[in-house]
């Protein structure tokens, strides 16, 4: 990490610490004791991170570089969240769907044939229809169900 | 004579047959991803309401001690604990996974289950009425301090980084600060938003911290998930052995942890499983190796937060006070069957108990095999599985396991933004795992802290409250003593080197 970022980090934790003290002020006593305490916690943290860097002039250990494809990264992050967010809309059978349809193209790196995309469409569609029918109807966990479908 | 009789009432083909079904289920169920050891007894319940007392409740303990086990599976593979009291197996034997050892991580997490889970029952068979009398002198003050206790492991959780792992665990105590308090009632933090009342649920953070980075890490990369190469098969049944007969203090003291933290209610084996994670590594003599794959972070976790099944139920059946949430379901059944919990519980219904007891024994060490064998095959196919498949399934489970909670969405976005944030720390050297300490840990230490006000302010003194109760004053002296014991240690070490 460079000196700058954890500077940078020492900077935000404790301006959070502060935004917690300052943000606690509308609560009873009681209710503002422990994010007080929270928020004292993250200032001095902060402080000692920023001057440990300023004044040490050495950075915290050094992190792996950032392998592999940022772009893959992104698409998972879209594809999970419209997922995620798109259950109370399409109910977890067509949101799965899509999920998993879209979660497969992200995370392969070989070529596609036919017969490749029929074992993939067998297997997800057995795996899907196996854990989906041992959560609804084994073990009765409410899944949710789609306003639109 | 009473027990050869009980010890045989327990072992009926029947009730045999019912540990080995209830073990199996357990481990399964634990292994996924938000179903907890509570959803899991709790959800097979309602299949005990027509056995005898005793087999429903050797079935109900054969879930119970299977499902913790089970959900070092996923926290090994997928660094995902399948359920809370798994939280730091993930620490050690998810590294361990990723170096090719995931079978002998899942071996040592059976064995040290084994373990703890023995000693949790014979501590309930042996100590259960003066155990249970000590855990009612627990106040909220003794709360504060164990929770303190806990957070104290924060620190040793981040060597090399020590500011940045504290203000992880900062970070999670800012998070557990959301929604209602339990202490004043104020609503802290919710930003007038309706799906934060409630707070930040434990599950789906712990789900979108831990699990998340991984497979945002995982699909950008060709490379298969754990390796493959050169790394040995089978059950590395002998190495691991040794790695017990090595590490027997770890186990001895990550059972004992366990059964004493069991018999605090509502502590649990999350916190357990910590503390003997904790300890093990200040104890250790090469503590820098504990994060990196160290078989004994697995032995102190695994053989924790199965100690607490036992430990869990001293509270439960000598004071009607359950010491686990799972613990809470078991009690529910006894009253379903019409028995009553109580100090005569030991006298009044001895054969009920003491065969339970037994069954519960039995029950662990039919884990033994049971667990070996899924976990082999739960790791050749983890290993093997394709990432095209792997991933939409994992992410599956992430998602149901983050709405199964609560049967609310809300939960899926907050597991999805606290993954994300997640990640992006653990690109600044932050580590996740802290901050899921300060979640866990969060509403206990404020609640006792809170409540030990409120009683000081009554009583004239809130110091006297804090540094004046005998048990209190002997948690300050184990935190002192675990946070400066180290350290002088080393010096020690370092002067007679010298």
């Amino acid at each position: 990490m460079s000196r700058v970022a954890d500077v940078f980090i020492g900077a935000v934790a404790a301006g959070f610490g502060a935004f917690l003290i300052i943000a606690s002020r509308s609560y009873t006593d009681l209710g503002a004791a422990f994010p007080r305490a929270v928020g004292l916690s993250m200032i001095v943290l902060g402080i000692i991170l920023m001057a440990a860097r300023l004044i040490r002039r050495r950075s915290s250990a050094l992190l792996p570089a950032l392998e592999g494809s940022m772009a893959r990264r992104a698409l998972f992050v879209v594809i999970i969240s419209i997922w995620g967010v798109s259950l109370p809309w399409l109910g977890i059978v067509l949101a799965s769907v899509v999920g998993i349809a879209g979660l497969t193209l992200v995370s392969n790196f070989s070529r596609w044939n036919a017969r490749r995309i029929l074992v993939h469409i067998v297997g997800h569609a057995a795996i899907f229809a196996f854990f989906y029918g041992l959560l609804a109807y084994g073990l009765q966990v409410p899944l949710p169900g789609g306003r639109i479908f | 004579m009473e027990l050869v009789g009980y010890a045989a009432a327990a072992a009926t083909p029947y009730n045999l047959l019912l540990a080995f079904i209830g073990v199996t289920a357990g481990v399964v169920l634990g292994a996924l991803p938000g179903i907890s050891s509570t959803f899991a007894v709790a959800v097979l319940l309602p299949t005990t309401f027509t056995m005898e007392p005793v087999s429903a409740l050797i079935f109900l303990g054969a879930v119970y001690t299977g499902s913790t086990y089970g959900g070092a599976y996923s926290a090994i593979l997928v660094n995902t604990p399948g359920t809370p009291q798994n939280i730091a197996t993930t620490f050690d034997g998810y590294p361990m996974a990723r170096r090719g050892d995931g079978n002998l991580a899942i071996t040592l997490a059976c064995l040290a289950s084994v373990v703890g889970g023995l000693v949790g029952a014979v501590a309930l068979w042996a100590v259960a009425p003066p155990l249970a009398r000590v855990a009612l002198a627990f106040g909220p003050i003794e709360y504060f301090w164990l929770a303190v206790l806990g957070l104290t492991m924060i620190a040793s959780l981040s060597e090399g980084n020590l500011v940045k792992g504290a203000i992880s665990g900062c970070l999670g105590l800012a998070l557990s600060l959301v929604g209602v308090s339990v202490v004043s009632g104020d609503t802290r933090f919710a930003f007038s938003s309706p799906a934060l009342v409630g707070g930040i649920n434990l599950v789906p953070a712990v789900i979108g911290l831990l699990c998340i980075p991984v497979l945002i890490d995982l699909v950008a990369v060709p490379q298969p998930h754990l390796k493959q190469e050169g790394t040995v098969g089978g059950y590395r049944l002998r190495e691991a052995l040794r790695i017990c007969r090595r590490g027997w203090v770890t186990l001895t003291r990550g059972s004992l942890i366990g059964t004493g933290i069991g018999v605090l209610p509502a502590a649990g084996g999350s916190i357990a499983s910590l503390v003997s994670y904790s300890e093990t590594r200040r104890a250790s003599r090469r503590p820098e190796a504990f994060g990196s794959g160290e078989p004994e972070g697995v032995l102190a976790s695994e053989s924790a937060n199965n100690a607490t099944v036992g430990g869990g139920l001293i509270p439960t059946f000598v004071l009607g006070i359950p010491g686990t949430p799972a613990d809470a379901v078991i009690l529910g059944a006894l009253l379903i069957h019409g028995v009553r919990t109580g100090p005569s519980l030991f006298t009044e219904r001895a054969p009920l108990i003491y065969t339970f007891i037994f069954g519960l024994l039995i029950a662990t060490i039919l884990m033994l095999p049971v667990g070996l064998l899924m976990g082999r095959y739960a790791y050749g196919a983890i290993v093997s599985v394709p990432k095209t498949f792997l991933v939409p399934l994992v992410a599956f489970f992430t998602i149901i396991g983050s709405f199964a909670i609560h049967n609310d969405v809300n939960d899926v976005v907050a597991m999805l933004v606290l993954g994300l944030f997640g990640w992006l720390i653990g690109r600044v050297g932050i580590p996740a795992a802290p901050m899921v300490l300060g979640l866990l840990l969060g509403p206990i230490a404020e609640q006792g802290f809170g409540q030990g006000v409120i009683i000081g302010t009554a009583t004239g003194s809130v110091w006297a409250q804090f540094f004046g109760r005998p048990i209190a004053l002997a948690i300050l002296a184990l935190i002192v003593a675990t946070l400066f014991a180290p350290y002088l240690l080393r010096r020690y070490t370092r002067r007679i080197a010298a």
